[in-house]
């Protein structure tokens, strides 16, 4: 249905499901059927090559675009992502291809305390909430707080923490929503935080380094 | 976007920093939760208060001479931030903006955010009250910071923070410091944390400065030729074509298929969805794509995110991804056609349209295929 398959066993298995799927699938709009990828996923000044042509091996598509679909979503859009204004329902998506596309490299201990301190972190500079736990980033207490952005709806959507090019360095990736001063709501807001391992009354803790 | 960390404080400071502001928390600013930074362009301003931002920048040189690269962009993405430029509100021919904008009273009492206690420094002149301290007016200065920078620009021998004319000027002398050359990113952004004291509101406000740079400018459409021409013509001649979860091909727009992860079905609807609107532009020039947005960044000459924005060319594709240069996580993709905007189908509930290239987080480069 919805690509050339690349094998006679894949076309029967492709039949199957679809003849399992039924009238929910021939019921389906054209626009799903045109959705389907082209056989190869490389763009070609000209489609009838495109047609005839294996796939190109510097593509590295995800989208599983020969194999049969398993449920009622084409496999077209097995690999599409959350777009913007999703909510929560997108986050779990979120963190999945964030975890597939950066595997993870730090031992698990380093990486949860990297996450507790990246998500309170980012937390802290964005809602000013918290900010009294980090005095040596947020220094001046006397200051009025402002906050940049507000508590309300303000949403950690996924986090990663992850080496940074030397054991002792990371890099804690957030995305995040919010809504900021004037009443603006984004999501999948993108903050890195870097950390550096420091020992602390000779305890090794992470340290978030400065960026200015 | 990279959190600015190491910095000396919170916002707001006062005496020596003093910048300004509470938070606002102005309804009448807020806006729908699509979660894009939407409508950052001069169509989205006031116009007196735009033309208060443009009267400011013509200003600024006789209090801060050596200042240079003052934009009226600057002082609307500030604005826009702190009060949505007080959209909502009466503004008067002179300037004068009713009911005022104040923000909460900034004593500790966890309101609005803020946790810290400040006395009162102007005995209630701009703020209203004695009983402590609020930022106010379109850019909301704090009243201590206001005694500071704050001079009249309309002539009324007055300097008043919640007069437009006024107000702006006052931003615009404060971001300009002792002469700063605000051409230059970096002191572009010492210049917004100067204001406040937060690494995700220099981004923010610099996100907004971004977009409204390029709305200012119209896509020069007119030189351009061949294929880049067709695909660019090809994507715009769908402009209101309602976004569709799945929806369009190759042939144009189609019903899409259910669901977005929210439940977002495009089953009814007959449009595109970001990537169902650059397959069908392609393809006028001959050119088929992949379907989804990441598979499309795997074809032509990949222009890395690291390169900035300024690399892009009309017609090339942009990708935005929640980790960029992952392409795996590439959710997003338009066609830029110049001057810092796309064309693209950016989510449910709108239709194709142009956006800058700033409006979403996560840019993570282009593709040339033309």
């Amino acid at each position: 249905m919805t690509t050339t398959p690349r094998s006679p066993r894949l076309l029967l298995l492709s039949a199957v499901v679809l003849a399992v799927l039924g009238i929910a699938l021939l019921g389906m709009p054209h626009g799903q059927e045109q959705s389907a990828p082209e056989p190869s996923s490389t763009a070609t000044a000209d489609p009838s090559s495109a047609a005839s042509s294996p796939p190109d091996d510097k593509v590295t598509v995800k989208t599983a675009p020969s194999t049969a679909p398993t449920a009622s979503t084409p496999s077209v859009l097995e690999s599409a992502l959350p777009p913007h204004g999703e909510g929560v329902a997108g986050d779990r998506a979120v963190q999945r291809s964030l975890e597939e596309a950066w595997p993870a490299d730090l031992p698990a201990e380093d990486e949860h305390q990297l996450l507790t301190a990246g998500r309170a972190l980012l937390r802290a500079d964005a809602t000013g909430i918290g900010r009294a736990k980090w005095p040596g980033v947020f220094r001046s207490r006397e200051q009025a707080i402002a906050p940049a952005f507000a508590t309300a709806r303000f949403r950690i959507q996924a986090a990663i923490a992850r080496r940074d090019g030397s054991p002792d360095k990371a890099v804690v990736h957030l995305v995040w929503a919010g809504t900021d001063r004037g009443g603006t709501f984004t999501d999948l807001r993108i903050t890195d935080l870097f950390f550096t391992r420091t020992l602390k009354k000779g305890e090794p803790t992470w340290t978030p380094q400065p960026r200015i | 976007m990279v959190v600015l960390l190491g910095f000396a404080a919170v916002c707001c400071a006062v005496p020596a920093g003093n910048a300004i502001s509470a938070y606002v928390a102005l309804k009448t600013g807020a806006q729908d939760d699509g979660g894009i930074a939407e409508g950052g362009s001069a169509a989205d301003i006031p116009p007196r208060m735009l033309s208060a931002y443009k009267r400011a920048v013509q200003q600024v040189g006789k209090h801060v001479p050596k200042c240079q690269g003052m934009r009226w962009p600057v002082l609307a993405g500030i604005a826009k931030v702190e009060s949505n430029h007080a959209v909502g509100r009466n503004i008067a021919a002179g300037g004068d903006i009713r009911p005022k904008i104040y923000g909460v009273l900034l004593n500790g009492s966890g309101a609005g955010g803020n946790t810290t206690v400040f006395p009162d420094t102007d005995g209630g002149k701009w703020d209203g009250t004695s009983g402590g301290e609020r930022a106010v007016g379109p850019f909301q200065f704090l009243p201590s910071t206001w005694e500071g920078v704050g001079k009249d620009a309309g002539g009324d021998k007055t300097a008043d923070p919640h007069n437009a004319d006024d107000a702006a000027l006052g931003a615009a002398i404060y971001l300009c410091g002792n002469g700063r050359d605000l051409t230059k990113r970096a002191q572009l952004k010492a210049a917004i944390w100067q204001y406040n004291h937060s690494g995700e509101y220099v981004a923010n406000v610099l996100g907004w400065i971004d977009q409204y740079t390029a709305a200012a400018k119209d896509p020069d459409l007119k030189s351009l030729s061949g294929k880049v021409r067709t695909v660019i013509e090809a994507a715009l001649s769908q402009r209101g074509v309602p976004y569709s979860w799945g929806g369009g091909n190759a042939k144009g727009k189609s019903t899409g298929i259910c669901c977005s992860p929210s439940g977002k079905s495009g089953t009814n609807i007959n449009g595109f969805d970001c990537s169902g609107l650059t397959t069908y532009a392609y393809a006028k020039a001959g050119i088929s794509l992949p379907r989804v947005a990441a598979a499309q960044a795997a074809v032509g000459q990949r222009i890395p995110a690291s390169l900035g924005t300024l690399a892009l060319k009309p017609g090339d594709l942009v990708f935005y991804a929640t980790a960029p240069g992952r392409d795996q996580t590439i959710y997003h993709v338009g066609i830029y056609v110049g001057s810092g905007q796309m064309v693209n189908a950016a989510r449910p509930g709108t239709v194709v349209r142009l956006d800058a290239v700033s409006a979403m987080s996560g840019y993570a480069g282009g593709a040339r295929l033309l």
